[in-house]
C-alpha cells in the first residue's frame, strides 16, 4: 500500500472505526445498540468496550504497511467475546470482511484506478486478516470447550449423575435382598 | 447460517440476522416471541425428581417442543396460584403496582449488558410478569387490556417467563439503583415458583434439592463416602503441614455445629477453602463437630419455591439440637447465607434451644446473631484477628496477588462488606480492588447464581459473567492480580470456568484458603507449598 | 401508539372541558361536582390501595443492604444504607424519599476509553426528577393560597421565594418553569431514548402528558388570559368550605384546568403514580437488617414443613455410618 492510500484511511478513521462497531453493535436490538454504542465506561458496559477497542486494534494493523502481527490483546478480546455469543462461525467471523465495503464508501474512491493496486492490496490484507481472526475465533471455541472439560472433571456433573443417589442405593440393596 | 447457494454468493455477507431473535424486531417487546435452541436453556427437570419432590404435572419434556404438556387448566393453576401469592408477599404486590419504568435499573444487570437482549432488562423482565398481573388482576387492565399494559396467560408468555427467570440469578444489583428498591429477585423468585405450579423447572436444581433433602447435601454424598472424601483431605493437609487433623462427625456435646457447602467437601477449588477452614479450627482448638445429615450448607430450595426453602433448611436446627451444641458456625457461600441470614430465624426459628454465638477463644459475644444463633466464618475470623489469636504469615501467599470479589447475597441481603476485606489485609501482602462500580453493593454476579451454573449453557454463562470478567481483567492488567478471592461456594464453581475462559492467568480461591495458607500451626514442618500444592515463593527450587 | 392515544385522551379531555365551561349547566358539573367527586375518589383510591397492600404481609425481612451491616463493634456500619434499627431505616427512608438516593446512586468510572461524557444521563434522570418533584410539590402548596383563609404562613413565603426573579407582573414563579421543563425533559427522554421507549407504555405517556396539559392551562390563565382570582378564590374557598358558589364570568380555561386536574386526582390511585404511596412500603428499603439479632414473624409460615427427619436418614444409612464409625442413635 502507498504512503497515500494509508494517509486518506488515517484521515477517515474516526468514521471508519464508527461505521464498522455499527456492523457488530447494530445486530443487537436497537434498545441495546444504543447503551453500547453511547455508554464510555467500560464497566459498565464491557461488550461496546470490547468491541471498540479491538475493532480499533485490526484497523491499526491493516492500515499500516508493517510486520505487525494481527493477533493483538483488544482483538483477541473481542473474538473471545464472538466465541460465546448465539451466532454461527461464519457469522462471528463475518465483521473482517465488512470494512471492505465501509472504506470503499467512506474514501469515496470515485476514480478507482488512481488507487487500483493500493485497493487491490488493502483487500489481500483484510482476506488474510480474516482467516487470522477464525483461527483465532475457533482457538476460543476450543478453549472453551476445556473449560467445559475441566469443570466436568471437578467432579460436580455427580450432582445430576442420575436419580437421588440414596434412591438408587435403596434400589440395589431390594435387588440384593 | 444456512449454506448459501452459488448465486448469493456474490451478495454482501453482512446479512445476518439479529443475535437474539433472528431478526432485529420492529414490533413492541409483547408480540415477540422466544425461540428455544440448544444451549441457551437449562436442561428440564427429569420426571423422577420432579415426582420425588410430589411437584405437579411429572413428566418427560423440551422447552424445544411446541407442545410443553402442561396440564389441563394450567392458566387456572397460575392465575390462582399469582392471586395466592399477591396475598402472601406484600413486596410482590407493591412490585407489580409502583414500578414508573423510569429505566435506571435497564444498563445495571449482567445478564442484559452480556447479551443485550432487552428483556432481560430488570424493568421488562417484571414486566413479564406485571402484563399478566394488570390485564386479569386491575381494573385498568380489566378494562382496556393491552391499552393498559396488559396481555392474557398464553402459552407463549409462559415460554417467555421460563426463558428469562432462568436468564436472572437473582443478584438484586438492579434493586440497588431502582428508586423504589424494586428487587427483581423477588419477581424471579415468584415466577419459578409459578412455573412449578405446572410442572416447569429445571434438572440443575431440582435433582440437588432432592439430593439434599434426602442424603443431607447436594452432591449426594452419604456419610461415609463424606466422611471419606474430607478424610482425603487431610491427608493433604498432613503431607503440606505435617499435622494430623481428625475432625469429628455427628458428635453429641461440641460446643458449635460447622456447617458448609457440601462442594467445599468434594470439588475443587471448595476443597482447599475447606482444608482452610480445618487448619483454623484446629489452630485456635476450637470443640466443634461436623455433620453428615446437615451436610450442605447451600439451599436450592431458595431457587426453587419457599416451601423446599424451609424443608431443607430445617435439618440445620433439627441437627443442632440432637447435637446440643451451642451454637452454629457456616462457612462461606452466598446463597447460603441469603437464607440464613433473612429467612432461617423466621421460618424455622426461635432457636431457643441454642446459645447467643461467643467466641471461645476471644470472649467476643455476636450480639448481631443474638436470635438466630449461627456466625458467618468471616466475622468469625475477623474477631480471631483482631483480638491477635491467630500466628499469620502473609508472605505464605506472597505468590498471589488477589483481588475481592464480593458475591451478590453477602453484599446485598447482609452487608458483609469490610470483614472479608479486614481478613485479606492479614493474612495478604497486597490485594487490590476492583473498580468501584463493580464492587460492594455495586457489585456484578458471576453470571451463573440461583441454579445456572449448569454446563449445556455454558456460552450464556460466559457472556452474562462477562461485566464480572471484564473488571477482573482490568486488575489483571493494571495490577498484575491472579488471584480472585470470594466468599461463596457457587462463585468458587462458577467463577473458575469465567475466569479460564477470560482471564485464564487468574485463578479462584476462598478466603479461608488463604487463611489456611498463611496459619503458622504449633509444630507444623517447614511448609514448601500452599494447600494447592503450588511450591511457596521462594521454594520453588 | 403508545403515545398518540394518551395523546388524544388528554385533547379529548380539554375539548370536553372547554365545551362544558361554556355552557353553564355544565360549569357547576365541572367546577362543583366533578372536584369533589376526583377529589372523594383520591382519597378513597388511595386509602384503599394502600390498604390492599398492607393486607399483604411481609413474610420474611428482605432489605436491600448497600453498605456495610451492623456485625462487630470495631466494624464501621453503614447506617443509612444498611440500617439496623427504626431510627436508622427512617433516616434511609428521608434520603429516599427527599433525596431520591438510590436514583442518585451514581455509578461512577474509574477509567474511561473515550471522550469523557458518561454518565451524564443516569443524573441528568435524578436532577430532572427532583426538579419535577419539589416544583410540583411548591405548586401545590401554593395553590393553598385558594383554598384556605387565613392563608398558612408559609404559602406568600414560598411565594416570595419562587418569585425572587422578578419579572412582569403577575410576577413569574421559578417553579412553573422549572416544572414545565423538567416535564418535557421526561417526556423527551421517554421518546428520544430507544431502551425507555421500548420499555414505555401508554400509561407512562398519559399522566406526563396531562400534568404538562395542566401546567399549560395553569401558566395560561395566570399569564396569558388574566382570569378573575377574585372569583376563582370565592369558588375554590367555597368548595373547600363545603357551601360551594359558582361566581359567573370565570374564564372558561378554568374549567379545563379544574377538569383536568380532576381526572388527575381520580387517575392517580389507578395507576403506577401510586409510587406516591408504595415507596413507604416498599420491604427492600423501609425494614432493618437485623434479621439475625430480631426475630421476624411471618404470619402463614407453616408448621407442618418438616425436613426429612434424622430418623429416617440414619435409618437409611446406619450400617455405612456404623462402618466409618460415625456415631448412630440406635445400634
Amino acid at each position: 500500500m502507498g504512503n497515500e492510500f494509508e494517509n486518506l484511511l488515517n484521515e477517515k478513521k474516526k468514521e471508519i472505526l464508527s461505521a464498522w462497531e455499527d456492523t457488530i453493535l447494530g445486530k443487537f436490538e436497537k434498545d441495546a445498540f444504543i447503551i453500547f454504542k453511547q455508554q464510555k465506561d467500560q464497566f459498565a458496559n464491557p461488550i461496546g468496550h470490547k468491541v471498540r477497542t479491538g475493532l480499533e486494534e485490526l484497523f491499526n494493523v491493516l492500515s499500516e504497511s508493517s510486520n505487525r502481527e494481527v493477533r493483538t490483546p483488544n482483538l483477541e478480546e473481542l473474538i473471545k467475546l464472538r466465541a460465546v455469543q448465539d451466532i454461527s462461525a461464519s457469522n462471528a467471523v463475518s465483521f473482517v470482511f465488512q470494512l471492505k465495503d465501509i472504506v470503499r464508501k467512506e474514501l469515496q474512491i470515485k476514480d478507482m484506478t488512481n488507487y487500483y493496486k493500493d485497493w487491490l492490496a488493502f483487500e489481500a490484507r483484510i482476506d488474510a486478516a480474516a482467516l487470522a481472526v477464525f483461527d483465532m475465533y475457533m482457538a476460543s471455541r476450543e478453549q472453551l470447550h476445556k473449560v467445559r472439560y475441566t469443570e466436568l472433571q471437578a467432579g460436580r456433573d455427580i450432582i445430576t449423575k442420575g436419580g437421588c443417589p440414596s434412591a438408587l442405593m435403596r434400589q440395589e440393596q431390594n435387588k440384593k435382598a | 447460517m444456512a449454506i448459501p447457494k452459488a448465486e448469493e454468493l456474490g451478495v454482501n455477507v453482512a446479512r445476518e440476522p439479529s443475535l437474539m431473535t433472528g431478526a432485529i424486531p420492529k414490533k413492541e417487546w409483547m408480540d415477540n416471541p422466544v425461540e428455544f435452541k440448544e444451549g441457551n436453556f437449562c436442561y428440564p427437570a427429569k420426571q423422577s425428581i420432579v415426582e420425588y419432590h410430589k411437584f405437579p404435572n411429572p413428566r418427560e419434556w423440551s422447552p424445544t417442543d411446541d407442545d410443553w404438556k402442561l396440564p389441563d387448566g394450567w392458566e387456572d393453576i397460575i392465575l390462582n396460584g399469582l392471586k395466592e401469592r399477591l396475598d402472601k408477599f406484600r413486596s410482590l404486590k407493591v412490585f407489580m403496582d409502583i414500578c414508573v419504568r423510569c429505566g435506571a435499573c435497564a444498563d445495571k444487570c449482567h445478564f442484559f449488558l452480556g447479551t443485550g437482549d432487552p428483556k432481560n432488562m430488570p424493568v421488562l423482565r417484571a414486566e413479564l410478569l406485571r402484563s399478566v398481573y394488570r390485564n386479569d388482576f386491575t381494573t385498568a387492565g380489566k378494562l382496556l387490556g393491552k391499552l393498559a399494559g396488559g396481555r392474557p396467560m398464553t402459552v407463549a408468555v409462559l415460554k417467555e417467563w421460563f426463558m428469562y427467570s432462568y436468564q436472572c440469578t437473582e443478584c438484586r444489583r438492579c434493586s440497588v439503583f431502582c428508586p423504589y428498591g424494586i428487587d427483581t429477585a423477588e419477581v424471579t423468585i415468584i415466577l419459578r415458583e409459578l412455573l412449578h405450579l405446572v410442572g416447569v423447572g429445571t434438572n440443575w436444581i431440582l435433582e440437588p434439592a432432592a439430593n439434599s433433602n434426602r442424603t443431607g447435601n447436594h452432591m449426594g454424598l452419604q456419610p461415609h463416602t463424606l466422611k471419606d472424601n474430607a478424610g482425603y483431605l487431610m491427608d493433604d493437609i498432613e503431607d503440606i503441614t505435617g499435622i494430623r487433623i481428625n475432625p469429628s462427625w455427628n458428635r453429641k456435646g461440641a460446643e458449635v455445629l460447622f456447617i458448609t457447602p457440601s462442594a467445599d467437601v468434594f470439588a475443587e477449588p471448595g476443597i482447599y477453602t475447606f482444608m482452610g477452614y480445618m487448619l483454623l479450627f484446629e489452630h485456635i482448638g476450637l470443640d466443634y463437630t461436623l455433620s453428615t445429615y446437615a451436610s450442605e450448607g447451600g439451599n436450592f430450595g431458595l431457587f426453587t419455591n419457599n416451601e423446599l426453602m424451609k424443608k431443607l433448611n430445617a435439618k440445620m436446627y433439627a441437627e443442632a439440637k440432637r447435637l446440643g451444641v451451642k451454637w452454629i458456625l457456616g462457612g462461606e457461600c452466598g446463597h447460603m447465607w441469603r437464607v440464613l441470614h433473612q429467612y432461617m430465624d423466621t421460618m424455622n426459628g426461635p432457636a431457643d434451644f441454642l446459645e447467643v454465638p461467643k467466641s471461645p477463644i476471644t470472649n467476643t459475644v455476636f450480639e448481631n446473631a443474638a436470635s438466630t444463633k449461627m456466625v458467618h466464618i468471616s466475622e468469625f475470623t475477623a474477631d480471631l484477628i483482631k483480638n491477635n489469636k491467630l500466628k499469620l504469615d502473609p508472605m505464605r501467599n506472597a505468590h498471589r496477588t488477589p483481588t475481592w470479589h464480593d458475591s451478590c447475597n453477602p453484599a446485598r441481603a447482609m452487608g458483609l462488606l469490610d470483614e472479608p476485606r479486614y481478613i485479606l489485609d492479614h493474612v495478604v501482602p497486597k490485594w487490590y480492588e476492583m473498580p468501584e462500580n463493580t464492587i460492594r453493593e455495586k457489585t456484578f454476579c458471576c453470571g451463573s447464581g440461583t441454579g445456572l451454573n449448569t454446563g449445556e449453557i455454558m456460552e450464556l454463562r460466559m457472556r452474562s459473567g462477562l461485566p464480572r470478567a471484564n473488571a477482573v481483567k482490568h486488575v489483571e492488567e493494571k495490577f498484575g492480580v491472579n488471584t480472585l478471592s470470594c466468599v461463596c461456594a457457587i462463585d468458587r464453581a462458577t467463577l473458575t470456568a469465567l475466569v479460564d475462559y477470560w482471564t485464564p492467568n487468574v485463578s479462584v480461591t476462598g478466603l479461608s484458603e488463604l487463611v489456611g495458607n498463611a496459619l503458622i500451626m504449633d509444630g507444623e514442618k517447614e511448609r514448601e507449598t500452599d494447600l494447592r500444592f503450588a511450591p511457596l515463593e521462594g521454594m520453588e527450587g | 401508539m403508545r403515545v398518540l392515544y394518551p395523546f388524544v385522551a388528554v385533547l379529548a379531555l380539554i375539548l370536553v372541558a372547554f365545551l362544558g365551561g361554556k355552557v353553564t349547566g355544565l360549569q357547576y358539573m365541572l367546577g362543583v361536582v366533578l372536584p369533589y367527586l376526583a377529589f372523594g375518589v383520591f382519597i378513597v383510591g388511595f386509602c384503599n390501595r394502600v390498604m390492599q397492600w398492607s393486607k399483604s404481609p411481609v413474610p420474611f425481612r428482605i432489605p436491600t443492604t448497600c453498605g456495610q451491616g451492623k456485625s462487630l463493634p470495631w466494624i464501621k456500619q453503614d447506617r443509612l444504607d444498611c440500617p439496623n434499627n427504626k431510627l436508622e431505616v427512617v433516616g434511609r427512608m428521608i434520603l429516599e424519599i427527599f433525596a431520591f438516593r438510590s436514583l442518585f446512586r451514581n455509578t461512577r468510572a474509574e477509567v474511561h476509553d473515550g471522550p469523557k461524557l458518561v454518565y451524564g444521563s443516569s443524573k441528568s434522570l435524578w436532577l430532572f426528577a427532583i426538579l419535577f418533584h419539589y416544583a410540583f410539590l411548591v405548586i401545590v402548596l401554593r395553590h393553598l393560597r385558594l383554598f384556605t383563609e387565613p392563608i398558612p404562613f408559609f404559602v406568600p413565603l414560598l411565594e416570595m421565594g419562587d418569585g425572587m426573579m422578578q419579572m412582569g407582573v403577575p410576577r413569574l414563579y421559578a417553579t412553573d418553569i422549572v416544572f414545565l421543563a423538567a416535564i418535557a425533559f421526561l417526556f423527551l427522554r421517554r421518546v428520544s431514548l430507544r431502551h425507555i421507549r421500548y420499555i414505555s407504555l401508554p400509561a407512562d405517556y398519559f399522566p406526563l402528558i396531562l400534568i404538562f396539559a395542566i401546567g399549560v392551562t395553569g401558566l395560561l390563565m395566570r399569564y396569558y388570559y388574566r382570569v378573575d382570582i377574585t372569583a376563582i378564590k370565592q369558588l375554590t374557598a367555597g368548595l373547600a368550605s363545603f357551601s360551594p358558589i359558582l361566581p359567573a364570568g370565570i374564564h372558561p380555561i378554568f374549567f379545563i384546568h379544574v377538569t383536568l386536574v380532576c381526572v388527575l386526582m381520580a387517575y392517580f390511585p389507578f395507576s403506577k403514580l401510586m409510587h406516591l404511596g408504595g415507596v413507604f412500603l416498599s420491604p427492600t428499603r423501609n425494614m432493618s437488617n437485623n434479621s439475625r439479632s430480631v426475630r421476624h414473624i411471618n404470619p402463614w409460615n407453616d408448621p407442618a414443613i418438616k425436613p426429612h427427619s434424622y430418623a429416617a436418614y440414619e435409618d437409611e444409612f446406619r450400617e455405612f455410618m456404623k462402618d466409618a464409625e460415625i456415631p448412630v442413635e440406635k445400634e
